[in-house]
């Protein structure tokens, strides 16, 4: 209860000394943005109630997803051949959640690594991603009982530079020869460089991506990968936490609402070009208008 | 209480943010403007031990004199060339030792590095392209429509593969696109409520 | 045969596309450049814009995709200043300002032989390939009324009469700034203001100060005096966002804060491998045009009436290497048939 309360009070100093700031003339809150917060809560409240689900102990159903349960083959595969395991948590900043969620892959990996005593190395665009994932894999080591088995250079920032970063990589690989590659974050032009340079040394691959634009160069080139969405449930996918799970679940939920959403409105913007009905045609226009968020 | 005060961190700022948006940016944009100052501050921090662990790394490989010690001197020579002509030299001048360290090293290096792309889409196009099935059919059309349609000879071929490939562009691609960012942004959104609610804490070090 | 065509090696393939890279480019192939819808666009938002009206380019790229963005970047520059239109620089990764700076003053700009024959005149320094210089890059200059070549080699060609200013020779000056037909005053017309640390976050604090989130010039000078940014508040004072955008942060970045968050129309830029993404901002109206990669930047060319441009001369090498892929996807696909066939 004493955490509620002091969560709350620094909760309204932190709205007080936001607020200070306010002129009296200008109106307080942005209503235009109020579509954004009815989908938010709606979202959050699917999430919440699954995750809820989860806690009490019902059995959540999730489908299998064949690029993360290559995962362990292409670990194994890397131990049995003596050979490191290369994760690359793409060219994003920390503030990017395609790298929150690949950097919670690579905690999963690191662990594993640990346990079958593989060689793993992490090479890094972004210095933030760098001092975050350092400490990801310190802790997945010594989660994993194996600090010793840790070592500062498993985690390298290499450049910020997009290319001169592709080329270290590349360099690595073809120096190295690893036998697992992940290709898992936010990938823009480097995404086929990289995994062709790993195909030609004959890695197995896995990638995943939510930039839509790199997707069939992964798959092209991979053995692996994961589309869009398959990227952040990855983490919930390898957790063993139940809440982890129920999340997934209200994820997918919030999807088929949408999928639903858009086909009653394709369906009503038809049915309205059709009929040319009054009444239909004016709420889908205010519709447009209040999603369009133009204040 | 190791994780406990970050995650009440991550917690009131994820919250404080998610409020922000929704106020007249002219209430709080000294605050956010101030928040976001801290962000480069760190940054910029991140920055100094980044090329700290990226030198200490390779001096360290030279040391050992391993096989592949030849590219570690080749780096900390190249990055000290850099950093001595940006900051003992006149970088802004335009005939400079700097300036012609980036027009005439820099540059193409980076250029080289980026025309392997067109290399790789010919060999991976060759050996992952195949017609297997109806739908793998219908792609590879599509595709060759596409990559004719954006260059000026689809247009000596046929002057309407421009036409299909840019109805093939707008409706079907960008239909697909649009249904992958959909899925990303919710499975974006899930993400970020499970970090606020401290679910998803591998960011902080390991345990989940 | 069948044996032959399955063992090959990939360098083979790397082989054909360089040479049908380099072969269009030996021989000078040169096509017509049709414009796409994504192009007119650009060029309508582009066109729309009243003299004196402002634009932001977001130099969001590095050195490596400047093979696809620089050409892009040179007609814009080249566009806004022939129009009048004033530009304010900034880059969201560190050497994009830089490589637009190199654009302005640096680097080579096909010009017309018109052109370059009122350039010598005035003294400066024009570049010349042509057959009589033997493809070798040469200066001309004015010498007692006549243009002749400068050329510092032994038995070489200086002081020889240039006579003929034809088209088919290429004629290049240093820096857009020399390639157009107006002077334009740093400070007044253009603003570099260099690399902006912090990502997203210098968006969000220029949507209600730009001047405040610029702060400096590229070489450090604060910029709150200068004449271009009088008057300017928010970002609403800009007409357009143009984002030369190779990855993230970005296009995408503009569109979500400066377009998503203050409705101000934003365009951009893209390397072609990414350019499928922002095809739905685009349908939506969020994007108010793309240029996809070097045929977009082509077409742009095309658009805007400037047929010497470099996007245009680069169309011919990737027609023909697109061509090549086509082929070697067809050869891939009769193995996979025949092999089918065997089984």
């Amino acid at each position: 209860m004493k955490k509620i309360f002091s969560i709350v009070a620094m909760i309204l100093l932190l709205g007080v000394s936001a607020f200070a700031e306010a002129e009296k003339s200008t109106k307080l809150l942005e209503t235009s943005r109020f579509p954004v917060l009815i989908g938010l809560i709606l979202f959050a409240f699917v999430i919440i109630y699954y995750i809820q689900k989860a806690k009490s102990g019902q059995h959540i159903f999730i489908r299998r997803i064949a690029g993360l349960n290559a995962i362990d083959d292409a670990l194994g595969r890397a131990t049995e051949m003596g050979k490191p395991v290369l994760y690359v948590p793409g060219i994003g900043g920390i503030s990017e959640l395609q790298t929150l969620a690949s950097i919670s892959i690579l905690g999963h990996i690191a662990k594993k690594t640990a346990s079958y005593e593989t060689d793993l190395y992490v090479p890094l665009r972004d210095p933030m991603v760098y001092s975050t994932a350092t400490e990801v894999v310190r802790e997945s080591y010594l989660g994993a009982g194996r600090p010793d088995a840790f070592r500062e250079n498993m985690v390298e920032f290499l450049t910020s530079d997009q290319f001169g970063y592709v080329a270290g990589v590349d360099g690595y690989m073809v120096r190295e020869n690893p036998a697992a590659n992940f290709y898992l974050g936010s990938f823009w032009a480097e995404s086929l460089i990289l995994a062709e340079t790993g195909n030609s040394v004959g890695s197995i691959q896995i990638a995943g991506t939510a930039n839509p634009s790199q997707l069939p160069f992964f798959i092209a080139s991979c053995d692996y990968t994961l589309i869009g969405e398959e990227l952040y449930a990855a983490g919930a996918y390898l957790s063993t936490d139940p809440k982890s799970k129920g999340s997934l679940k209200g994820q997918d939920m919030g999807k088929l609402a949408v999928m639903i959403v858009i086909i009653v409105f394709a369906l009503l913007n038809v049915v309205r070009n059709a009929t040319g009905m009054e009444s239909l045609s004016n709420m889908l226009n205010w519709l447009d208008k209040f999603f369009a968020m133009k204040g | 209480m190791k994780r406990t005060i970050p995650l009440i961190i991550t917690f009131l700022s994820a919250l404080v943010m998610i409020i922000i948006y929704f106020i007249n940016p002219a209430h709080v944009q000294k605050f956010e403007n101030g928040v976001f100052e801290w962000i480069r501050i760190i940054g910029a921090f991140a920055l100094f031990l980044g090329l700290f662990n990226l030198l200490i790394s390779h001096f360290i490989k030279v040391r050992r004199n391993g096989m592949n010690a030849v590219y570690s001197i080749a780096l900390i020579v190249a990055f000290f060339a850099i950093v001595i002509s940006g900051i003992f030299f006149d970088s802004e001048n335009p005939d400079g030792t700097f300036q012609f360290m980036f027009n005439n090293i820099y540059r193409p290096l980076s250029s080289t590095m980026f025309s392997l792309l067109a290399f790789y889409v010919a060999s991976a196009a060759f050996r992952a392209f195949r017609a297997k099935t109806k739908e793998a059919s219908f792609l590879l059309v599509a595709a060759f429509i596409v990559m004719l349609g954006r260059v000026p000879i689809g247009t000596m071929i046929w002057g309407k593969i421009p036409v299909i490939s840019n109805w093939i562009m707008a409706y079907p691609a960008a239909a697909a696109q649009s249904a992958i960012m959909i899925g990303a942004a919710l499975g974006a959104i899930s993400v970020s409520l499970k970090i606020m609610l401290g679910i998803e804490r591998t960011y902080l070090g390991g345990e989940e | 045969m069948l044996e032959f065509l399955k063992k090959i090696d990939r360098r083979v393939i790397y082989l054909c596309i360089a040479l049908s890279v380099i072969i269009p480019m030996l021989v000078g192939v040169e096509f017509p450049v049709p414009t796409s819808p994504m192009t007119d666009q650009v060029y309508e938002a582009f066109n729309n814009l009243e003299p004196g009206s402002t634009v932001i380019i977001s130099a969001d790229y590095d050195a490596g995709s400047q093979a696809e963005i620089q050409p892009m970047t040179l007609a814009i520059l080249k566009y806004c200043f022939e129009n009048n239109i004033k530009v304010i620089v900034l880059g969201l990764w560190p050497l994009g300002a830089n490589l637009v700076e190199n654009a302005l003053y640096n680097d080579k700009v096909k010009i017309s032989p018109d052109r370059a024959k009122a350039l010598i005149a005035e003294g400066k320094k024009v570049f010349v390939i042509s057959k009589d210089t033997a493809s070798c890059e040469m200066t001309i200059e004015e010498r007692d009324g006549k243009f002749v070549y400068v050329d510092e080699r032994e038995e070489g060609k200086d002081g020889e009469e240039c006579l003929a200013f034809s088209p088919e020779d290429s004629y290049y000056v240093k820096g857009v700034i020399n390639a157009i037909d107006r002077e334009v005053k740093p400070g007044i017309d253009y603003l570099n203001t260099g690399y902006k640390a912090g990502q997203v976050v210098v968006i969000t604090q220029m949507l209600e100060d730009v001047v405040g989130a610029l702060e400096t010039d590229i070489s450090g000078e604060p910029i709150k005096d200068m004449e271009i940014v009088k008057g300017l508040k928010t970002i609403n004072d800009i007409d357009l966002i143009f984002s030369l955008s190779s990855g993230t942060p970005g296009a995408k970045e503009w569109v979500v804060y400066a377009n998503g968050k203050k409705n101000v129309p934003v365009a951009c830029g893209v390397t072609a491998v990414s350019a499928t993404e922002f095809l739905p901002y685009l349908n939506s109206g969020q994007l108010s045009g793309m240029l996809a990669g070097l045929a977009g930047a082509a077409e742009f060319e095309t658009a805007t009436g400037y047929d010497q441009g470099k996007a245009t001369e680069g169309m011919s090498p990737q027609s023909f290497a697109h061509l090549v892929i086509i082929l070697f996807i067809v050869v891939g696909n009769i193995i996979f048939l025949l092999e089918k066939k065997k089984s």
